[in-house]
């Protein structure tokens, strides 16, 4: 009966065990190969390098699965950043300014979603028009400058340490406990499967198709606004090119953690796996000192890999 | 099926060893940890028993020559003077992001001393925090910091480099009898670097009664950018005689669109900042002159306020380095070249 079980969650998770075992034997690979490594010290940065990615990995998973893609993630976090980041740094209201961070990125959020769910355009262009506009109107609100000097206490609380551990990293979990449950066990994520499965089988048994892919761009909205305010506690700044890349870098987390492009398979805790991967090769190359010339050569392959590994054990086993 | 999946994630995790193995002995840094098999690894620079020093050098971007060529008088300063020390180069992408988790990084390994080149002056008191709280001392060379702790800085005077420009061209339209309004193509005006360019050629401009018609700010710095900005300038002001382009590339750039617009007669070209084929341009005539700042000659600087801070010397704690004017008279000189040679656009002596 255990067995069973077991094979059965082997089965199920087979994607996301695949990149564990992964980890865990570049981990161990890496740990002999720099002393620094496996340090307490060194794996506390880790978790705060890859706090931004990972949260805004939650809305990649949730929007990719659903059969789409948000190209825009990197530019919302450039323009609420700027807005908030604007607001409060003038009026030293530390609230008022996180509200308008999230309310900017829950807004394009939500344009993204009608312009995908109900409108019908292509995620890819659609998400590409808003990348433009949000990077644009960056520069033209800051008038191409940086914003800085919010108020201290916005770091002071977010980068509080408890067991050495910044607040932020503890948001972090916390919100994957909670988004992991609303995927596996919401009405939200079941339908966010179905649609990415087979979007008119998913109409005909009776879904809104239209809302529930709004709701994916949505979350993908919220949660860039909540990547956003961890990139503002740890620069205490934000300039008209933050977040350049970071779709990129969000899409490969959860392309390496085993969420297929194709739409309906992933979960999140192989993003997080996969981001935390991703972080520490970057965190790798960092510290053996390899030329940054090489470094995109080296992620490139092993993205390549960790996708051609998931996809030969998923196709294996049909 | 399941040892397959095993074999596969091993094969995938020594994929990834390897390929760093084989990239870090091609590294810049003549680095002894380069072992081409994963099974004997665990042997690293910081083990060895020589001590040597280590050397972090921060750059914004390898993208731009200017960069390359710092971080270029870097090394080159480290081995000229014989100093036990490693230079690693942690690449920004011109992103503060990475720019934090490169120097979260670069601090995990404790560093002697670290060099950096921010990405942007609002962008520095984050990581001058962390140095400061590691107790690692900090060079910055270029761009300057908003607030927070350096030991020295290392800078050009920007606005002397520009203002010396203009009155080069303007005496120069004067000579020539050549009449028209001016335009410039800068970098980010919220830099002040380039605010200082920008203000020292329209100080020239002022003093010779030529009018600035029009300026356009760049965002990717790309020969690309340069070329187009430039073409829709001439497009724009039929009366154009001046376009001065704030930075090395997109300067090329400029100059191919005046080519293309058979306007080399009259439309002339400046810039700041230099590369081998700026000068070639510059001895073509296509190009009329470049105030160059000398990149190499700041990373040098670097490196010797960091030996004399690592000595407990004090060092002056901002560092001037001009910019070296050069005209199709000068550049042949040997001197100049010899200028260009050693203090802009050296080779690398690391590899």
């Amino acid at each position: 009966m255990k067995n069973e079980n077991l094979s059965r969650f082997l089965k199920l998770h087979r994607s996301e065990c695949t990149m564990l075992l992964v980890f865990i034997a570049f981990y161990i690979i890496m740990s002999f190969a720099s002393p620094v490594f496996s340090t307490s010290k060194n794996v506390l940065n880790v978790l705060s390098q890859m706090t931004v990615v990972a949260i805004l990995a939650i809305g990649q998973t949730f929007v990719i699965v659903s059969g789409g893609i948000d190209l825009s993630v990197g530019m919302v976090v450039c323009i609420s950043g700027m807005l908030g980041g604007m607001y409060m740094s003038k009026t030293g209201n530390l609230l008022v300014g996180i509200l308008i961070v999230l309310g900017v990125a829950l807004l394009v959020g939500m344009i993204n979603g009608f312009l995908v769910g109900y409108m019908k355009i292509a995620a890819f262009i659609a998400t590409l028009g808003t990348q433009s506009i949000c990077s644009s109107l960056a520069y033209v609100t800051s008038n191409g400058n940086s914003a800085a000097g919010f108020p201290r206490m916005l770091s002071e609380v977010g980068n509080y340490r408890i067991f050495n551990i910044r607040m932020y990293v503890y948001f972090l979990i916390i919100l994957y406990i909670v988004m992991i449950w609303v995927m596996a066990r919401t009405k939200v994520g079941r339908f966010t499967y179905a649609i990415g499965s087979n979007k008119d089988a998913a109409r005909l048994s009776g879904i809104n198709v239209s809302l529930y892919t709004m709701l994916c761009y949505m979350i993908s909205g919220l949660m860039c606004g909540l990547a956003t305010l961890v990139n503002m506690i740890r620069l205490m700044s934000v300039d008209p090119t933050t977040g350049t890349g970071l779709e990129m870098d969000a899409i490969a987390g959860a392309v390496i953690g085993g969420v297929s492009m194709a739409g309906g398979r992933g979960s999140l805790v192989g993003t997080f796996i996969g981001v935390l991967l991703y972080t520490f090769l970057r965190n790798a190359l960092n510290l053996l000192g390899i030329n940054p010339f090489w470094q995109g050569t080296v992620t490139g392959i092993v993205i390549i890999f960790a996708v051609l590994a998931e996809s030969l054990t998923n196709r294996k086993n049909r | 099926m399941e040892m397959k999946k095993k074999l596969l994630a091993l094969l995938t995790a020594g994929v990834m060893a390897l390929s760093m193995a084989a990239c870090s002995s091609s590294s810049a840094a003549p680095s002894s940890s380069a072992a081409p098999s994963s099974s004997s690894a665990p042997e690293t620079q910081a083990d060895d028993s020589s001590e040597e020093m280590l050397i972090v050098y921060m750059t914004p971007s390898l993208d731009l020559p200017f960069w390359r060529y710092l971080a270029n008088g870097i090394e080159n300063e480290v081995i000229d003077s014989g100093m036990n020390a490693k230079v690693q180069l942690y690449d920004s992408n011109n992103s503060s992001e990475t720019q934090l988790q490169n120097a979260q990084d670069a601090i995990a390994l404790d560093p002697a001393v670290i060099i950096i080149s921010p990405t942007d002056s609002s962008s520095c008191p984050a990581v001058l925090d962390l140095a400061e709280e590691a107790g690692i001392p900090v060079v910055i060379a270029d761009i300057g910091t908003d607030s927070g702790k350096y030991d020295a800085f290392i800078i050009t005077p920007n606005a002397v480099g520009s203002q010396g420009l203009g009155e080069f061209v303007m005496s120069y339209m004067e000579q020539n009898n050549i009449t028209g309004t001016a335009a410039q193509i800068t970098g980010s005006l919220a830099r002040n670097n380039i605010k200082a360019r920008y203000e020292g050629f329209n100080a020239a401009l002022e003093a010779a009664n030529v009018e600035l018609a029009d300026y356009k700010q760049m965002q990717n710095m790309t020969r690309a950018e340069g070329e187009s900005l430039a073409s829709d300038l001439m497009t724009a002001n039929e009366d154009l005689a001046v376009i001065f382009c704030h930075m090395d590339e997109p300067t090329l750039g400029v100059v191919q669109a005046v080519q293309n617009a058979d306007k080399g007669d009259s439309v002339l070209v400046c810039g700041f900042d230099g590369t081998p084929e700026t000068v070639e341009k510059i001895e073509s005539g296509e190009l009329l002159a470049a105030a160059i700042q000398q990149p190499a000659l700041m990373g040098k600087y670097a490196v010797q306020c960091a030996q004399k801070i690592l000595a407990g010397e004090t060092v002056e704690e901002q560092i001037d380095v001009d910019t070296l004017l050069v005209t199709k008279e000068n550049c042949r000189d040997e001197e100049i070249i010899k200028q260009l040679e050693e203090n802009v656009f050296p080779e690398s002596k690391a590899n």
